[in-house]
């Protein structure tokens, strides 16, 4: 038992003397609290006895500040430990995401201790993903066939040495040979990878044949995947790196490893299967004029600034229970409504939470979105509701005379094809004006004014609606091109598909713009995760928030206040991107994303195998069946860290036979910290730690108007074993796997001298100098630079980690990879758990202080000048309405399945990684699948039913595991007023049938999975897997991973 | 006032005053409410320091941990009041699992529940969350159906268990007496007994009703004994809100004490309807719900389930 809370026998206050007690609140007023056990006179007087057990008094050294990692938003928070154990996660009041408003960065802990701030209940049961019986903590190899459920622990260096060095693995796979990653890091010059980097863009270019550039690298021809296509890049690329969840610090190390000293350049995100259209949408969005193309968007976007806005459209964004994220969001949202400042309205086909407290629920057919916003302009633009003094500003100088922060190309005049359609801007030498390729036209009267985007001094506005001919090239202006893109259709006809009422259009578009710049439509994944998504985000976020420029507003779209930088920066005391001998990759990689499909050496006409991604990257759907078709080239070894694509896709299963096939993925390790959905099927599992054993930088979103860097920070003793690289002794983690490959291989870069004058031998190493450069502040200057932690705050922060092995912590170590300039700094960005803006600092007057700032694109020149890879035909350079079709172009095939099945959010599950939390699933055991009064009366369904699910692709209802394994896809059926009729729903993270929920073997031991874990349907199986592809149904343009565009049919059991 | 004590200034660098003039300098002007909210000594006078609660401002927590520490440091007895404003409640049971870690319950048991309505109102579905513990009766039912000094109602007014006493039996009596059935009888089980390994944490010690207790070995004494929402009073002992006050996403969650006539209990209360219906089964509760809907949300009241 806990010595500090065996029953203790204490005064009451009424026993004291009254000095004393004076003397005892005195100081616990100064040191936070510290004594104020005792005076509470209900305590005292009730129990009419002094002899009752006191709680243990607060010392701000009962917790660690980190960030939470129960869903994507990273919420700050507090740990409270208890003999050494993690007990309760409170939300941390200094974190603008956990407290409304967050207390000042610069409180003394000692006054903080006390104060608790909000964390939403996955957050609270965080402690059940860390404390899990089925937890990983040695390394595992598959004994039987992949996915069998067979295991046997092995020594972490023997595994790192097959890993290395390859072989017959397997006795089981009829000693097939596994190449080892020796073999595959050929290439190790990075002087050979510049060059031939260079003269791959000179074969894509034209400018070199490939005979040509054989002869030329002749002595390196057998480190090339395939010499006749050296665009595929050296056989480094055979090495694949593929992650889920993974945030700054940790992707930095991670693709420190893979790119900068393997030299492998396949390392990609989960993007698509969250959000990825609306990600590419906004890079899109963000795109500047450069060399006479569009380059450098950023992969980001935009969202309210939920504190000032007066209305806010929640579009396919179900924002009390997701949609980064509650905590941060929630409270502004409620007290805004509450008070009359804020209104909202909602399209969502499913009556989600914030429809509750809604003006307006409009229950929108699922894909329909962009007939929607298509109506919405269509009735702005005819009724003069636009902000016309800022669409007609072309410039910086013109945006900066009217105050305005951005400006975008409404006023620009575009070049219209033969056809009809909308290609490239026209450029200022076309209209006989002077300038560069990147100097545009605009028209004002009937004069055309050449201008560049940038200009800070030459203000050019222009016509808004302009047709005519100049130099005889016919140009329209980008909003005259989006005004007729509207006026396809009349607001009846555009209800009509997107099944809402015209009145309720004409309604939302009218509040839509009565608010001046404090309006927002805000999206998630509703819009973004169809067939058409890329142009749905484009028309929503894009074209309606732009029509009224609410950028960069107070109460309108904002941009987030981003993160100080971690890794370096001019001024800050640590470069983490320093290297020795640092390889910048080269070669298509696996997912062609960011590529050029008729550039490349393997075009061949259309339709391509798979897509080419020129506008996306991070497609996650297509890592895995990319492997399986060996599109552009086979690989050889897939790392996946935190993922359970098998899980988490749409369609997950049609990974499964890739991934069973050691031809096609010959080589498969996990990180993960359980037997998962996806990593059932590795290879080899290495255990990694949880989000409250490790550390990673959670940065921003761009919900957040402020600067935050949450940093995520050891707080509890990792179970996993203990191993040694490097010299050092660290739990086993994905770091330390990283750590020791690279030791075996003798990789630049990492352990002694792997920073060129520091070391790299262990994650604190990296880490710690990532926290000193927080600690810094602004890059310039050092009027930014935190304070030191004074030596009560060192006492705190040492007391707090006394249950910390040395394996994890170690004072010593930190301090002097910190040196001693910078550790007290150090400690005082930890003890608070990051560092951020304080709340009022986030806006000026009345816009947000940090700003986009630059041209937003409303008509997209890239997009209008990429063809296709499928269908060969240019992409819409403006914002449209797209069916549902698929990669080929051709309507799905549903087969008369009635329903449209849509997934849905609880605030009680994150996806594939909290079935764990018995205290969620206590609340919550199974999810249901949602079906609407009105179809279940036509149909004789009665709540509660159990109901087998089923779609054309999948007409067996089930899960087919492998290995003859399934899972049946039927679920309860429950019947409500909350869905549009003809659609279903289901929450998103139960039906498991991995993570705990089955039997595993290991070392012989059965080892039984929990039923508890396997409540619940998980109809993702049901969803289109596309003809074309033999994969997920995909938006070939964004990338989204398609949830939204399948029909299915339901029988009662 | 000590509010120019020089007292701390050398255990850290911004001053005794450093928590709440960090305050002072958040929120624009609808937070400034917070402005000037200042850490009190004992016996200073409160009342005209706290400036009124702006419903748009935020900082409730704030203001209530204040109020907190002012009770305690000024040695009166409080009289603890809970308020929900329903209309900001979101359903998303983040008081429920704050309530099990802090409270350790077994599988089944909470303190804590969202009551989830859906109502088929009108022209478009309508959705109502109402969050539920003990409402710490003034005159408790369950105090009536045991043995004098099983049920305690303490100066503060929280209803009160002799934990070691209010089991079996007694226990299945008292749970039966509540109306509201927010009595919950331990059966000492934890989540993770089924599993390849019980966890540590589920064995922790706590301290309730002024008993160590745990749910580890043979030292766990909790199956059979009577357990309900006890306001957090170990915290509120420490100078910690109640686990669902804090936790709160919606911001719905006011704990206060109603003898302080500034205290934002009281303020938000002022002129509000509140629901009636505990009154009306004969309970005088210390938990008080507002019965307004949201602007735009008129059918969302008391009355669509208390008809």
């Amino acid at each position: 038992m806990n010595e500090e809370l065996k029953p203790q026998v204490t005064p009451s206050a009424a026993e004291q003397a009254p000095s004393e007690r004076r003397e005892l609140l005195r100081s616990a007023a100064l040191l936070g609290g510290a004594c104020l056990a005792s005076i509470l006179p209900g305590t005292a007087s009730a129990q009419g006895t002094g002899n009752r057990a006191v709680p243990k008094k607060v010392e701000p050294s009962d917790y660690i500040y980190s960030t939470c990692l129960q869903c994507n938003t990273g919420c700050e928070v507090k740990v409270k430990i208890q003999d050494g154990l993690a007990v309760k996660i409170d939300g941390n009041p200094y974190g603008p995401r956990a407290m409304d408003p967050h207390i000042d960065w610069k409180t003394p802990v000692t006054q903080a201790a006390r104060l608790n701030g909000v964390i939403c209940p996955k957050g609270q049961s965080g402690i059940q993903t860390v404390y899990d019986p089925y937890r990983v903590v040695k390394v595992l190899k598959r004994v039987g066939k992949r996915g069998e459920g067979k295991w046997r622990t092995i020594d972490f260096q023997e595994a790192i040495g097959e890993i290395v060095e390859g072989g017959a693995l397997f006795q089981q796979d009829s000693g097939a040979t596994v190449t080892g990653l020796r073999e595959l890091h050929a290439l190790r010059d990075p002087k050979a990878f510049a060059a031939m980097a260079a003269d791959v863009a000179n074969v894509q270019g034209k400018k070199m044949t490939v005979a040509e550039f054989q002869e030329k690298y002749k002595a390196d021809l057998d480190k090339l995947i395939d010499p006749d296509h050296p665009d595929f890049g050296p056989k480094n690329n055979q090495f694949v790196f593929n992650w889920g969840r993974l945030k700054a610090g940790r992707q930095d190390f991670f693709l420190r490893f893979v790119k900068d000293s393997f030299g492998s350049n396949n390392a990609h995100g989960h993007t698509t299967v969250c959000q990825g259209s609306i990600y590419f949408a906004g890079k899109s969005m963000s795109d500047q004029p450069s060399g006479g193309g569009f380059t450098g968007g950023a992969k980001a976007y935009w969202m309210a600034d939920t504190a000032n806005a007066e209305f806010i459209l929640y579009w396919g964004a179900n924002v009390l229970e997701g949609n980064y994220g509650p905590p941060l969001k929630v409270p502004k949202i409620t007290r805004g409504i509450a008070s009359n400042r804020l209104k909202v309205a909602v399209v969502d086909p499913r009556y989600n939470k914030i429809a509750s407290k809604a003006w307006k629920w409009l229950p929108i057919k699922p894909g329909e979105d962009a007939a929607l916003a298509m109506a919405m302009i269509r009735w702005i633009i005819d009724n003069g509701r636009y902000d016309s003094q800022y669409l007609e500003n072309c410039n910086k100088a013109a945006a900066t005379g009217d105050g305005e922060p951005t400006w975008s190309n409404a006023a620009w005049l575009v070049t219209i094809r033969p056809d009809g359609s909308a290609g490239a801007f026209l450029r200022a030498a076309q209209a006989g004006l002077a300038g560069d390729a990147d100097t545009f036209v605009s028209m004002r009267g009937d004069q055309p004014l050449a201008f560049k985007s940038d200009d800070a001094s030459k203000a050019v506005e222009g016509d808004l609606f302009v047709d005519t001919t100049i130099n005889n090239i016919r140009v329209k202006s980008g909003l005259q091109i989006l005004y007729e893109e509207a006026s396809k259709k009349s607001l009846y006809d555009w209800a009509n598909i997107a099944g809402l009422s015209p009145t309720d259009i004409e309604a939302l578009a009218d509040e839509f713009t009565s608010h001046g710049k404090k309006a927002v439509v805000e999206i998630h994944r509703g819009v973004s995760q169809h067939t058409n998504g890329f142009y749905n985000v484009l028309a929503t976020m894009g074209a309606l928030n732009t029509l009224i420029g609410n950028l960069d507003w107070k109460g309108g779209l904002v941009y987030g206040g981003g993160a100080y930088g971690e890794t370096g920066g001019t001024g800050r005391p640590y470069q983490l991107g320093d290297h020795p001998a640092k390889i910048t990759p080269f070669g298509i990689d696996i997912i062609r994303g960011g590529a050029s499909y008729e550039k490349s050496t393997i075009f061949s006409g259309y339709p391509a195998k798979r897509p080419w991604y020129p506008l996306a990257s991070d497609v996650y759907q297509e890592v895995i069946p990319s492997a399986g078709d060996a599109y552009p080239y086979p690989i050889k070894a897939l790392f996946l860290y935190q993922g359970s694509p098998v899980y988490a896709l749409p369609a997950g299963h049609s990974l499964i036979p890739t991934l069973m096939d050691p031809k096609k993925i010959p080589l498969f390790v996990c990180s993960d910290i359980v037997i998962g959905e996806t990593s059932q099927y590795a290879d080899y599992i290495f255990p990694d730690l949880t989000y409250l054993e490790r550390w990673e930088f959670h940065r921003t979103h761009p919900s957040i108007v402020h600067r935050v860097s949450p940093v995520r920070q050891p707080a509890i003793a990792s179970p996993n074993e203990t191993v040694r690289v490097f010299n050092q002794d660290m739990p086993v983690s994905m770091e330390s796997v990283m750590l020791a490959i690279a030791e075996r291989l003798s990789l630049r870069g990492f352990g002694p001298g792997g920073f060129g004058s520091g070391d790299l031998s262990r994650p604190e190493d990296y880490y710690i100098r990532m926290v000193a450069n927080i600690a810094h502040g602004d890059s310039s200057g050092t009027s930014d630079v935190c304070p030191d932690a004074a030596d009560e705050e060192m006492l705190t922060f040492r007391n707090a980690r006394k249950h910390l092995p040395a394996s994890m912590f170690d004072e010593n170590k930190w301090a002097a990879i910190a040196g001693p300039n910078w550790w007290k700094k150090v400690v005082y960005v930890l003890n608070r758990g990051g560092r951020w803006w304080s709340f009022n600092e986030a806006w000026n007057g009345e816009k947000t202080k940090a700003q986009y700032g630059k041209l937003v694109n409303l008509y997209h020149e890239k997009p209008a000048t990429t063809r296709n890879s499928l269908t060969g035909a240019y992409l819409s350079g403006v914002p449209t309405y797209l069916p549902i079709v698929d990669a080929l172009g051709n309507a799905l095939d549903h087969k008369a399945a009635p329903f449209t099945m849509i997934t849905s959010r609880n605030m009680l599950a994150t996806k594939s990684r909290t079935i764990s939390n018995y205290w969620l699933t206590d609340i919550l055991p199974e999810n249901v699948i949602e079906m609407s009064s009105l179809d279940a009366r036509r149909l004789g369904f009665h709540d509660g039913d159990m109901v087998r699910l089923s779609s054309a692709g999948n007409p067996d209802a089930q899960w087919e595991l492998g290995n003859g394994q399934t899972k049946a896809l039927v679920g309860r059926l429950k019947v409500s007023d909350r869905i549009r009729n003809g659609v279903i729903a289901f929450d998103l993270g139960y039906g498991h049938w991995a993570y705990g929920a089955s039997d595993q073997t290991i070392d012989g031991q059965l080892i039984h999975g929990d039923p508890r874990r396997a409540a619940g349907i998980h109809a993702n199986s049901a969803m289109v897997v596309d003809g074309h592809l033999r994969s997920p149904l995909s938006d070939v343009v964004g990338g989204s991973a398609v949830f939204y565009d399948t029909k299915v049919y339901l029988t009662v059991v | 006032m000590g509010r120019g004590s020089g007292a701390t200034k050398t255990a850290n660098p911004t001053g005794r005053r450093g928590f709440f003039q960090a305050l002072a300098s958040v929120g624009t002007g609808t937070a400034a409410g917070l402005a000037g909210l200042k850490l009190l000594e004992p016996g200073e006078v409160e009342a005209a320091e706290i400036p009124p609660v702006r419903a748009d401002s935020g900082g409730s927590v704030i203001r209530m941990q204040q109020e907190l520490e002012q009770t305690l440091a000024n040695n009166r007895t409080p009289s603890w009041l809970m308020v929900v404003d329903t209309r900001k409640c979101i359903g998303c049971d983040a008081c429920s699992v704050a309530c099990k870690a802090e409270n350790p319950t077994g599988p089944g048991a909470n303190f804590r529940r969202v009551i989830k309505k859906e109502l088929p109102i009108g022209p478009r579905p309508w959705a109502i969350y109402k969050p539920v513990n003990c409402l710490q009766c003034d005159d408790a039912p369950c105090a009536k159906a045991v043995p004098q000094g099983m049920v305690t109602k303490r100066a503060d007014g929280i209803v009160e268990f002799d934990s070691t006493r209010l089991r079996g039996a007694f226990a299945q009596a008292a749970a039966k007496a509540c109306p509201l059935k927010q009595m919950h009888i331990d059966d000492g089980k934890t989540y993770t007994q089924s599993t390849p390994k019980q966890q540590d944490y589920e064995g922790r010690t706590f301290v309730e009703n002024g008993v160590v207790r745990t749910r580890k070995g043979v030292d766990n004494l909790l199956a059979d004994s009577a357990r309900k929402c006890t306001f957090c009073s170990h915290l509120l002992e420490v100078g910690v809100l109640p686990a669902c006050v804090t936790t709160c996403v919606g911001g719905a969650m006011y704990f206060g004490d109603g003898n302080n006539s500034s205290s934002l209990v009281n303020e938000i209360t002022q002129g509000r309807r509140v629901f009636k219906g505990h009154q009306n089964l004969g309970l005088k509760p210390r938990v008080i719900y507002f019965e307004e809907s949201m602007p735009d949300a008129p059918h969302v009241v008391c009355a669509a389930c208390h008809s």
